[in-house]
């Protein structure tokens, strides 16, 4: 292929010889989407069940302490105070997770909105998430540590502040390191490769404009 | 306007089975743009395209071609699916397989589309799309109407493009 033409010739002969052959009936059609909409599934629910999972446990532990202790001032009131600050988050983070979801994104926006569009939702749902990180994974691991003690300790946590203290941090430095993979695998490296189609797009303004003195590319 | 209520009705789905087996060319060649034909990642690129088609078009208006549009929403979908690719197909690679000595006009011909479509995976993901238009007969200003790029951009960039893909396959 020594000029553009030959370029061209090859493509169109290629074109023509696709255009002949490919043509779908709807048995092929249905199962396209029934495949489409499977793998959809899956994959927001591998999600789901990535973001959510804190909350679940969390939930369950809460639950189940609560009404085992029923009747125990301390530990009803840690369960509970547990549940209620952990409401809003999950309201919250549900919330953002519709969002992130929506259905209404149109595929068939133009590329450069469609890849900003893509990159505000999930942005916007890693920010509220890291702030999450932040104060929920802790308060999360306080509350393990407080019922534990509470549960299985002489004297429960007023007797052993230090412990409470070291054991806290010791379950944050034992979650750390998964909330980090999951975040990069989930959240950084798709907005990292966002980032980087639309600085792509935006770079070639800064290109010089040659001499053309074609209006169209044909 | 269509509307998402109707798309059970069968005179919906055969609409959009005809309009999509006109330009069905468009996903194929998107396709071998992404990924090898041998890829496995290709057929996958393919279903999806195909569902993110099914599901878009009721919200398909009629306000640009229906090629564009399709193009739009191949674009879209073949960008996020490599995203979500563990691998990079082919990003520095230019497959260089045997090149047979002796061979017929057509072998000759699918041998020459073959080593384009190689080309063409080895650029970016928006140059791919650039060249790919182009190489359609697309016009800039429908080319920008796909990409969001102003003409001059899509203008700049395709003597670029252009020059590299030739270099390439000069090299080859």
């Amino acid at each position: 292929m020594e000029t553009f033409d030959d370029m061209k010739n090859v493509w169109n002969k290629g074109r023509s010889e696709i255009a002949d052959s490919a043509a779908l009936d709807w048995n092929a059609m249905d199962k396209y989407i029934a495949a489409g909409m499977k793998k959809v599934r899956s994959s927001m629910m591998k999600f789901f069940w990535g973001t959510f999972v804190y909350h679940i446990v969390i939930y369950a532990l809460l639950t189940h302490v609560f009404i085992r202790s029923f009747g125990d001032g301390k530990l009803m009131f840690i369960s509970l105070a547990g549940i209620l600050l952990y409401a809003p988050f999950t309201a919250f983070m549900i919330k953002k997770f519709k969002m992130m979801c929506n259905p209404d994104s149109d595929s068939g926006k133009n590329v450069k909105q469609f890849l900003s569009y893509q990159h505000k939702q999930l942005n916007d749902f890693y920010r509220f998430k890291k702030w999450f990180d932040w104060l929920g994974v802790p308060a999360t691991a306080l509350i393990l540590v407080l019922i534990i003690f509470s549960l299985y300790v002489t004297g429960g946590p007023v007797a052993h502040p230090v412990a409470i203290v070291l054991s806290t941090i010791a379950v944050i430095a034992v979650l750390v390191p998964f909330i980090r993979s999951e975040n990069l695998k989930g959240f950084v490296e798709p907005l990292n490769k966002l980032e980087s189609l639309i600085d792509d797009m935006d770079k070639s303004t800064e290109l010089q404009v040659p001499d053309q003195g074609q209006g169209t590319g044909k | 306007m269509k509307n998402t209520k109707v798309i059970s009705d069968p005179e919906f789905k055969e609409q959009f089975l005809e309009e999509l087996n006109r330009d069905i060319g468009i996903v194929h060649r998107v396709c071998n743009s992404f990924y090898n034909t041998a890829d496995s990642a290709r057929e996958d690129l393919f279903q999806e395209i195909m569902y993110q088609l099914w599901k878009s078009y009721p919200r398909f208006n009629g306000d640009a071609k229906f090629s564009t549009w399709m193009y739009r929403v191949a674009f879209n979908t073949a960008i996020t699916h490599s995203k979500k690719q563990d691998r990079e197909p082919e990003k520095t690679e230019f497959q260089d397989n045997h090149y047979p000595e002796s061979v017929t006009e057509k072998q000759d011909e699918q041998e020459k589309l073959r080593l384009l479509y190689s080309a063409i995976r080895t650029l970016k993901e928006i140059d791919r799309m650039i060249i790919l238009l182009w190489l359609e007969a697309t016009s800039y200003s429908e080319i920008a109407g796909i990409t969001g790029l102003s003409t001059s951009n899509i203008s700049v960039r395709l003597v670029r493009i252009k020059t590299l893909l030739k270099t390439k396959l000069e090299n080859h």
